[in-house]
């Protein structure tokens, strides 16, 4: 992991509470009942496929959009009702490029540090040069890693408590992609800040996030610790693998299927695995021949996968999602 | 802060603006321009009032156009770049929105000043190039406040109709155009049927006589707009 955390900052509260947030824009898709807890100092990673609502709660968190229901926190004060603080203390980088096309960088900056109490026009000037931003040249002519670069500059500089990045990266070229990740992980390294950073590039995430959140199609799947849920989800090789899974088996079976290659068995993907829960199979005669850690883009594949047959059989049987 | 929102909708509209300030400035110019001036003699004075006010008049239409046409102008480009990211960046500014908004139309009209200001100057040095006949006065400043409010009042309709989504103005114009249609057939069934007394009522002519006259919002555009009159 790259988390650069300063060593005996502690965690003092958290720095985005969602409780049972409900919002449906049309008819096809809704969050549901949405409860989300970002820690004070963290850097979550809010991991889901296109289309799952990860730009939507984004949206709902910087009061662009009215919430159905539910209550959302950011940094102590409630959204919509505290707004102008929060925004204040807070750093955004939109999904798609939002800044006004026909002024230059250097007009942008000074237009956005207007109205940012906290910037920092040194870092700022270090960040022109570093990222190479050429200052007189107008925003709407500028290559896609240069509005990258130049939306994470602005939200950088405004020294905010909380940074929320709906997928910084994507579309971006590896070199721009590790420069703007490494402007992250050296503000971050010397604040406090939380970092709430939306994306489907996985591997990206499980380099720097030391939070993980799994939202699919509105439903937060689950969240936690990064490296609990990469120790939580693994592949095991079961031989004379019984029909059903063992009853007194406590942990959850996500998926199975035979193994292929010279392995006769079957593959398990499990959650909630324990050592001593291979005497379960025993009992039915089965033996686990190999516990395989899974990294984080297989267990995110595998826990989609269990989710989603539930919501096809949810829309098949006209229940309302 | 304001002085931000005002450079950035200098910044989009600067190449629109600068002709409206020199359409603004050269009409009144242009207008008197190829008038005869008084003259010593009452008679030939008196035909050159009546020549210099038909020329006026057939001139006038264009004024307000003009102060329309900077209103519109100024109110469509306020929006036009928030338009166009849709509103993202203003949005997740750390602003009350209405304080947003407030200070927008701010900015438009100070920017609306520039055009007005070049009318009125233009307006000036058009009247006292001319020699005014007998009985006639130059009215540059009544005539340049009138510019100034009819642009102002067709700005702040626009911006507030603009400030919405195409769909909200889409939206606002249909449901005004249903409210006129369907009053100026209600009024006529009723006038046919039930109400005699009301038959060659039009309602659509009364709301028009009610929005272009006092105390109407577009009172300012129906009004004198002759440069030299009476």
């Amino acid at each position: 992991m790259l988390s650069m955390k300063k060593p005996g900052v502690k965690s003092m509260g958290n720095a985005i509470e969602i409780r049972g947030l409900n919002w449906r824009p049309g008819k096809d898709f809704a969050l549901r009942d949405l409860n989300l807890t970002v820690p004070e100092g963290a850097i979550y990673g809010f991991l889901g496929p296109n289309g799952s609502g990860k730009t939507s709660t984004i949206r709902l968190l910087m009061g662009m959009a009215k919430a159905g229901s539910g209550k959302i926190e950011v940094l102590g004060g409630s959204v919509p009702e505290d707004l102008r603080r929060t925004l204040s203390l807070t750093g955004y980088v939109p999904e798609r490029p939002h800044l006004y096309p026909g002024l230059t960088v250097r007009e942008s900056i000074n237009f956005h540090s207007t109205f940012f109490p906290t910037w920092d026009g040194g870092w700022a000037r270090n960040l022109i040069d570093s990222f190479a931003l050429p200052p007189t040249a107008k925003v709407g002519r500028l290559s896609k890693g240069e509005v990258g670069k130049l939306m994470m500059l602005l939200a950088l500089c405004q020294r905010p408590r909380l940074l929320v990045l709906d997928e910084p990266t994507d579309g971006l070229d590896p070199v721009v992609r590790r420069e703007v990740l490494t402007a992250i992980m050296e503000y971050v390294s010397e604040t406090t800040a939380t970092v709430f950073i939306s994306s489907h590039l996985v591997h990206e995430l499980e380099r720097f996030c030391d939070w993980i959140g799994v939202l699919e199609y509105g439903t937060l799947l689950t969240e936690m610790p990064m490296e609990a849920f990469k120790n939580e989800i693994k592949r095991l090789r079961v031989v004379g693998a019984p029909q059903e899974p063992p009853g007194d088996l406590p942990c959850q079976v996500l998926g199975r299927h035979p193994s292929d290659g010279l392995f006769t068995g079957e593959t398990w993907v499990v959650r909630g695995w324990e050592e001593e829960m291979a005497a379960c199979f025993a009992s039915s005669g089965a033996v686990v021949k190999d516990v395989t850690h899974l990294d984080l883009e297989d267990g995110f594949v595998e826990l989609l996968r269990t989710a989603r047959p539930e919501r096809w059989r949810e829309q098949a049987t006209g229940k309302e999602v | 802060m304001f002085q931000q929102i005002l450079f950035i909708h200098w910044k989009g509209i600067r190449f629109g603006l600068l002709p409206l300030m020199v359409v603004s400035f050269g009409l009144p110019l242009l207008v008197v321009q190829g008038l005869v001036s008084g003259s010593e003699d009452p008679e030939v004075a008196s035909l050159a009032a009546t020549g210099m006010l038909g020329a006026l008049r057939a001139w006038a239409p264009l004024l307000p156009l003009i102060a329309s046409i900077a209103g519109v102008t100024l109110a469509l480009s306020a929006w036009a770049w928030d338009h166009r990211q849709n509103h993202v960046y203003s949005l997740s500014l750390p602003f009350a929105r209405w304080e947003y908004v407030l200070l927008k139309m701010g900015g438009g009209a100070v920017l609306l000043l520039l055009p007005c200001i070049a009318f009125w100057i233009g307006a000036v040095l058009a009247t006292s190039s001319l020699e005014i006949p007998i009985g006639l006065r130059a009215y540059p400043t009544a005539v340049a406040i009138r510019f100034l409010l009819t642009a102002l009042i067709i700005y702040s309709a626009l911006f507030a109709l603009a400030a919405g989504t195409f769909r909200t103005a889409i939206w606002i114009l249909f449901l005004a155009t249903v409210l006129l249609v369907s009053g100026e057939m209600i009024f006529d069934f009723l006038g046919r049927t039930i109400h005699p007394s009301i038959d060659g009522f039009s309602f659509l002519e009364w709301a028009l006589d009610l929005s272009l006259s006092w105390p109407g919002p577009f009172e300012v555009l129906t009004g004198s707009w002759m440069l030299i009159d009476v």
